[in-house]
């Protein structure tokens, strides 16, 4: 059974959280003008030997100071020529002033298979997905790469794919992030209620002072959330008001309960403010 | 386009250089100075690699050309060979012995013929008086 798992990450920012959501939050909290980002999983783990992370991004940024980033496309078809197929690419990330960010990357030339430079810099990149086509296709032509100036790939979107990989994302420092609902739930392939064993997701935090420790060691802190058994229900409400510190790093990860695909879908939501 | 392309690797120097020079921060200039410096590193390996490639192709270019030539040569080798053994073919036994004579008298040094393993061979200095006075034929 062959492990596979999606992530649509979105970010939204506080003019676009819509109605009663913040409704029961502090005043304080509503004045920092919270940030929402929204996690979208469709999973499937194979192994029930261990935990695997999810959608993993191609390469971690890691940078303490912003820096510039760039594009390319494997195929020439993808490019800002009307007739082109993908002309945009949107990274979701931490920008040089700290903060959350979605940026738009617009394709400068008809011919993308030459790297381009961007204006905007970055700390960290978690996700990326197609945000701009031409008529030739509503979709990349060809793998289309954001990556360092040393040609390091962080995230990409497959030929065909809107929505690139990444899972994972930091606490912007200065920020605080709390862990505001959603839902895991139990599927068949198909999208039917299922009938299997189990499965298991965890939320890994590791803040500044965990990282200090072996990378080994690190993962010491997870939240979990299991469904487990045929019988019972098929899914569980992920709660809010956990809370996380600047600077730390959350990932992702599911396990299966038996050595064979477990499909399932997985909602998550974390608010992140200024402090 | 590759990290083996030399226009490449010196289109990302010179955008390296770019970045450096509108750095907001020395910190963020040592960064893009740490990927200036690999891609330069980068560039001095593929112009060595691309000297080196060269060099073979050069070298390649004229191990075929010395071939040629020697093939060349070899062709007309072998076309005077039949050249004088086509003459020698027209040499009937008794002009060929009176030819023999006239050798040995106008060279009393040399011989017209040498034996081995009992058999009769003609001299390379006897072949050549012979071609000489077949030539105005």
């Amino acid at each position: 059974m062959v492990e596979a798992s999606e992530c649509r990450m979105r970010l939204y920012e506080y003019r676009d959280i819509g109605g009663g959501l913040l409704g029961d939050l502090p005043g304080h909290i509503k004045a920092a003008s919270p940030q929402l980002l929204d996690l979208y999983v469709v999973g499937k783990p194979a192994d029930a030997a261990g935990f695997s992370e999810i959608d993993p991004p191609t390469a971690r940024l890691g940078v303490s100071t912003a820096v510039a980033v760039e594009t390319i496309s494997s195929s020439g078809d993808d490019g800002n020529a009307a007739t082109d197929h993908l002309q945009g690419i949107t990274a979701i990330g931490i920008s040089g002033a700290d903060k959350l960010v979605t940026v738009q990357m617009l394709a400068t030339s008809a011919a993308w298979t030459t790297f381009q430079l961007h204006t905007e810099t970055w700390k960290e990149i978690f996700h990326c997905f197609g945000s701009l086509w031409g008529t030739g296709d509503l979709d990349p032509a060809g793998d289309v790469d954001i990556r360092k100036i040393d040609d390091t790939v962080l995230v990409e979107l497959g030929a065909g794919d809107n929505e690139g990989n990444g899972a994972w994302f930091k606490v912007p420092d200065g920020h605080v992030a709390m862990l505001w609902g959603g839902q895991l739930r139990r599927i068949t392939a198909t999208g039917a209620w299922a009938n299997d064993e189990g499965v298991k997701i965890r939320i890994l935090y590791v803040d500044e002072v965990d990282k200090l420790i072996g990378a080994a060691d690190a993962a010491l802190n997870w939240l979990e959330f299991i469904i487990a058994g045929q019988y019972g229900n098929q899914f569980v409400d992920i709660p809010k008001g956990f809370m996380f510190k600047e600077k730390t790093e959350i990932t992702h990860q599911h396990s299966s309960a038996v050595d064979a695909g477990e499909d399932y879908v997985l909602h998550l939501q974390y608010l992140i403010w200024k402090k | 386009m590759s990290k083996n392309d030399n226009e490449y690797v010196k289109r990302k120097v010179e955008n390296c250089k770019g970045l450096i020079d509108n750095a907001t921060s020395d910190a963020q200039r040592e960064i893009y100075q740490g990927y200036l410096d690999y891609w330069k590193g980068l560039n001095d390996e593929v112009a060595d690699e691309i000297a080196k490639r060269e060099k073979a192709e050069q070298l390649a270019v004229a191990k075929a050309e010395l071939e040629k030539i020697q093939a060349e040569e070899a062709r007309k080798k072998a076309d005077a060979d039949l050249e004088i053994i086509t003459k020698l073919a027209t040499v009937t036994p008794g002009r060929e012995n009176f030819l023999a004579e006239e050798f040995e008298g106008e060279n009393p040094n040399k011989h017209a013929y040498r034996y081995k393993d009992g058999e009769k061979i003609k001299t390379s200095a006897f072949i050549e008086f012979i071609t000489t006075k077949l030539e105005p034929q």
